[in-house]
């Protein structure tokens, strides 16, 4: 009855699919399903989350800019507070504040670590640039004053917490904890709508005080006097101050809002492209068995009058109806992950950590995303199928020959694949100024291409040549080694293209992992040669306020058996607009006891002359601005222009701008600091002993963290670590895909083959024989795949290590790789191809016999 | 015209006047849909060593099922299939794919050729399967190919061939291993008249100068007076087993 009904109202190929997916295919469609669901799933999550901290971070922006037009600004070093009165007094500014702002976290369980920033004004004159409404402390500052440890908290933050006027709010910098007593909230407007509401605002001087930056600012936000115009004001500005400090519009500011997003947006499209590419591949294997397994119901279509058009018609409206199912499911599946996503995302643009953003709404935009993506996902899954199903004669099919695909019928258009290859690969190596991601994206897109083009080309010939050889090295089987690959060249092809690409961003990413470990690890121990290296957090995860204090510094230089003391600190400047890494040293004693990683010169002899006021920069500061030994850099200061002989130049991994390096003495008469970065001493013997002399000699409120002999490479591995649990990540998933792509192939050939295999049961070969020869194909598969894949990592790896990551990081990295990893990667490839081959292999070794002769 | 050597290259068959094939109340029950199937209700049916047998009735009469299960490609629902002394289904599948390998030819209406292997591979299939490389089995398979006439088109491939070729590559690759039975579904079905009445001729020869056991399963009479013996299948039942001299006169 339903049957009739179904007739009477829908369209015949709805009807068709509705039969074929809640019927004999409900299993294949319900895989589909859920692979379109899933990403779905993931896409209106991530939209909806994206778009609240999306939302967020403009709105911060907004806020903390509020009517600021200019500012002045010294890199993370800072500005002197004498500038301030400069500023003020330059022609056309209306209003000159001093800003100062540092991250604290919060320091009570329940809190969970969330980060609050401080902003540190003057609220006699700020409110003049950004928007307060509060009750009682900004119309009466002076209470605010009149404590040091006073603060006013927004209205959100202060209901989160629970706090209310007077109570104390408890705070960690560093690793120092910090106790501020509540003297107003704000209203969740303005200023305090800030970073999610995680804001807090102090007297900019009780929180120099407090951050150990007294006499220093971070920038000075100005606005105009009425009718003044911005570049006349910036120059009358940059007259009365010199090159103390950089004078900017504020809107140079809103390069962190960029970068924010920039992160945001990056991995958010990672993600989804990642789900949309495994949801394909999912799908696309799905499907393809499906339309294989439709292959007679098809052809008795034809035979009724189908043009092979409505065929490919037929299954896109299969398609369609997958999508409008999975997208529906998983637009209400991605409301609820949207929640968690939000979460993560807010920790991955920076300072949105423990914030509740409640802005998650389905707009438009989530329902056309779920569309876009659910057909997507759909439609590239059927494609292929469709266009194979149209292309089968439909007499070859019903008279017994649906097990044969209509093989070579489509000339293969290597020429066209050829010419994009070399276009492609051309503009990645040619093309100026192209970011380091766009080129290794093109780069990727060549390689995968020409990994097609090796497959549909060279795949065949080389079985060919292969066959005698297998046939001697696998009597019997060795000459029907191959068949499932060339039963579906497409599939093959494809599979070729995911298990090759795979397996080449695999090496790819072993060959950087193992350039970095041993180039870091050459660099950290050849530096430090037998000293002892010190932080103030835990090694490779301090963060950048936890600095180790004066007295820390004196306690450990003055421990007996200590014989000199490497005391180092950075600042992040500005130099030609461009933030680089200014470091200071004590080049007396890495003269005496270390090793300048100087690229040409004597070691000792360039830090004997650093120590003697010259400075060295890293080569890749020297690439980006051209300079060289022997010229002389002039350098903006806090005191006024600076002048220093480039004595040598070193290799760091400071960034993509580089470092500039000093003498300590130099760095502290001209900039501030609240202590050392990290230091590295050496020993008079046997350094454990010292240690606990050093450990039981610091104040208490002090944590030290030591590394020397083998810590040093365990410290390079800890760097790389978070890197190599990404790797590990991806290698699992791609693996995953990897063997997806295999199983899809060899299952798919198998039923193109069924009557192959029934005959060669029928003539006498052994179901483990028919096991055996599927599971070969399987491994052929995984070696060609695996083998041009690695050939394309290498030959990728190479000028991603010597030049890519120098483009994008500053680091200049010496081409390694280790050839356990290939080892190791090779077998896991084959393991996964066998693995994948054997679901197939067993279906082919059941294949009836009585198929051979076309019987029902 | 196709040669054959007047004389087998060696014995095959077993002991003149000794049945090659017994096969005892074979039946074969299928269900389809919801209704059970009876494919073969109790065939009795025996053929002696270097007998040609057709095997003829209308479509569904178990004609295919009954060649399916006297070559071990299925197993019956009850009854027992003796090649020679071995009952067939009681091998296990691998010692069953073994001994097809090795005794029993095959030829289908759809030629069923691998179609990544060459005509000469093709040929030597069975004794690929049975580990030997092909270099070392080119000796049996070049003189095989030079008496179907085919030793131009060894290195071609099967979608290089025509109907005929295909065919009579398929009716080589039967006999690469001197089989003592050779069972053929419809050989004739997919060809035109001129080419069938050679495979024909070609089964007769077989049968005649190699003393291969031949059973034919096929639709048609002219192919069935090919044969010395017509055994006719209605409804899974032998309906007339007969010489086929009787047939061709009442034809």
């Amino acid at each position: 009855m339903r049957t009739m009904r179904l007739h009477r109202h829908l369209p015949l190929p709805v009807v068709l699919a509705l039969r074929a997916h809640l019927g004999r295919h409900r299993a294949l469609s319900a895989v589909t399903l859920l692979a379109i669901a899933a990403s779905v799933t993931l896409a209106t999550g991530l939209e909806m989350s994206s778009r609240s901290v999306e939302a967020e971070l403009e709105q911060t922006a907004r806020s903390v800019a509020g009517a600021a037009q200019l500012e002045v600004v010294g890199g993370s070093a800072g500005i002197p507070e004498s500038l301030l009165d400069e500023v003020s007094a330059a022609k056309g500014v209306r209003v000159a504040v001093p800003v100062v702002q540092a991250a604290f976290r919060i320091d009570r369980p329940d809190a969970q670590g969330a980060a609050v920033q401080v902003l540190g004004v003057d609220l006699l004159t700020d409110p003049g640039v950004r928007a307060y409404s509060g009750e009682a402390a900004v119309e009466d500052p002076l209470r605010l004053l009149s404590g040091r440890d006073g603060v006013i908290v927004s209205r959100v933050l202060a209901d989160r917490l629970h706090l209310a006027e007077g109570d104390a709010l408890a705070l960690r910098f560093g690793t120092s904890p910090v106790r501020l007593t509540v003297r107003g909230l704000l209203a969740p407007e303005g200023l305090a709508a800030a970073y999610g509401g995680q804001i807090a605002v102090m007297d900019v001087y009780a929180l120099q005080a407090l951050v150990g930056r007294s006499g220093w600012l971070d920038r000075i936000d100005v606005v105009l006097a009425e009718g003044a115009e911005r570049g006349a004001v910036a120059s009358a500005i940059r007259d009365a101050i010199g090159p103390r400090a950089t004078v900017r519009p504020a809107s140079a500011r809103d390069a962190w809002l960029d970068s924010a997003l920039l992160t945001v947006r990056l991995v958010v499209a990672t993600l989804l492209l990642v789900a949309i590419l495994v949801a394909s591949i999912v799908s696309y294997s799905a499907l393809s068995l499906s339309v294989d397994r439709r292959i007679p119901e098809i052809a008795l279509l034809r035979t009724a009058g189908l043009e092979p058009r409505r065929v490919r018609r037929f299954l896109y409206v299969d398609a369609a109806l997958l999508a409008l199912v999975g997208a529906g499911v998983g637009a209400l599946l991605g409301r609820f992950l949207s929640a968690g996503l939000l979460v993560a995302l807010s920790w991955i643009a920076g300072f949105l950590q423990g914030v509740e953003l409640h802005d998650l709404e389905v707009h438009a935009s989530t329902l056309a995303t779920a569309v876009l993506v659910g057909g997507l996902v759909a439609f590239a899954g059927v494609l292929e199928p469709a266009r194979r199903a149209a292309r089968h004669a439909p007499l070859d099919v019903l008279l017994g020959g649906a097990g044969n695909d209509p093989r070579g019928t489509t000339p293969p258009r290597a020429a066209i694949l050829a010419a994009f290859v070399a276009v492609v690969l051309g503009a990645a190596i040619m093309l100026p100024r192209l970011p380091p991601i766009l080129r290794v994206g093109l780069v990727l897109v060549a390689g995968l291409s020409a990994l097609g083009l090796l497959a549909r080309a060279g795949l065949p010939t080389l079985l060919r040549a292969a066959r005698p050889t297998l046939d001697r090295l696998l009597p019997g089987l060795g000459r029907l080694a191959g068949a499932s690959l060339s039963a579906r060249p497409l599939q093959t092809t494809l599979a070729v293209v995911c298990v090759g690409g795979v397996v080449a961003g695999i090496t790819l990413s072993l060959c950087v992992a193992e350039s970095a470990t041993r180039t870091l690890d050459g660099w950290m121990s050849d530096q430090f040669r037998g000293g002892v290296f010190v932080t103030a957090g835990p090694i490779a995860a301090a963060r950048p306020d936890a600095v180790i204090l004066p007295e820390s510094l004196r306690a450990i230089r003055e421990t007996p058996g200590v014989r000199g003391v490497f005391d180092h600190v950075g600042e992040k400047v500005l130099y030609q607009g461009e933030e680089v890494l200014l470091a200071g040293g004590s080049m007396d004693v890495m003269a005496r006891f270390g090793r300048l990683p100087v690229l040409e010169g004597d070691p000792r002899a360039v830090a004997e002359a650093v120590a003697a006021g010259g400075i060295v920069v890293s080569d890749r500061f020297a690439w980006r601005f051209g300079v060289r030994e022997g010229d002389v850099l002039s350098l903006d200061t806090p005191k006024g222009l600076r002048r220093f002989p480039i004595v040598g130049r070193i290799r760091d991994y400071a960034g993509p701008a580089g470092s500039l390096n000093l003498d300590i003495r130099v760095f502290d008469d001209l900039w501030p600091r609240r202590g050392s970065r990290d230091l590295v001493f050496w020993t008079e013997g046997d350094p454990e002993p010292v240690i606990a002399e050093i450990r039981r000699r610091v104040p208490p409120e002090q944590a030290l963290f030591f590394a020397h002999g083998e810590d040093l490479s365990q410290f390079v591995s800890r760097l790389l670590r978070r890197f190599q649990a990404i790797l590990a990540s991806i290698s699992l998933l791609t693996a995953a895909l990897g063997g997806i792509t295999v199983w899809n192939l060899m299952l798919s050939s198998v039923t193109a083959r069924t009557r192959e295999f029934a005959l060669l049961l029928a003539t006498g070969a052994t179901p483990r024989q028919i096991r055996a020869l599927t599971l070969l194909d399987g491994l052929l598969l995984g070696v060609f795949g695996g083998s041009v894949g690695v050939g394309l990592g290498l030959l990728a790896g190479y000028p991603v290590v010597s030049r890519v990551m120098s483009d994008a990081l500053g680091w200049s990295l010496d081409f390694a790789i280790q050839p356990l990893d290939l080892a190791v990667l090779s077998l896991g490839l084959l393991a996964a191809s066998a693995l994948a081959s054997v679901y197939p292999a067993r279906v082919a070794a059941r294949v009836p016999m009585r198929e051979a002769s076309g019987a029902e | 015209m196709l040669k054959l050597p007047l004389v087998a290259p060696h014995s095959v068959g077993g002991p003149a006047g000794s049945a090659a094939i017994v096969a005892t109340r074979l039946e074969k029950h299928y269900r389809r849909g919801g209704a059970a199937v009876r494919a073969l209700d109790g065939v009795d049916v025996a053929v002696a060593d270097g007998e040609f047998v057709s095997i003829m009735g209308p479509s569904g009469s178990g004609k295919s099922t009954l060649l399916h299960v006297l070559g071990g490609l299925e197993r019956p629902t009850a009854g027992s299939v003796l090649i020679g002394d071995t009952d067939l289904h009681r091998l296990s599948d691998d010692d069953a794919a073994r001994f097809r390998r090795r005794t029993i030819g095959f030829v289908f209406q759809f030629f069923n050729l691998i179609p990544t292997l060459t005509a000469a591979e093709n040929v030597a299939l069975p004794l690929l399967l049975e580990g030997r490389r092909f270099g070392s089995v080119r000796h049996r398979v070049e003189p095989l190919l030079e008496l179907f006439g085919l030793a131009a088109r060894a290195r071609h491939a099967p979608s290089e061939l025509s109907g005929g070729e295909m065919q009579r590559i398929a009716l080589a690759r039967a006999l690469i291993v001197a089989p003592r039975v050779l069972l053929a579904d419809e050989p004739t079905g997919n060809l035109d008249s001129r080419t069938g009445a050679e495979i024909l001729e070609l089964l007769r020869r077989i049968c005649d100068e190699r003393g291969v056991t031949v059973v034919l399963v096929t639709h048609d009479l002219r192919a069935a007076s090919f044969a010395d013996r017509v055994v006719i299948l209605r409804d899974g039942r032998i309906e007339s087993d007969s010489p086929s001299q009787r047939l061709a006169r009442r034809d």
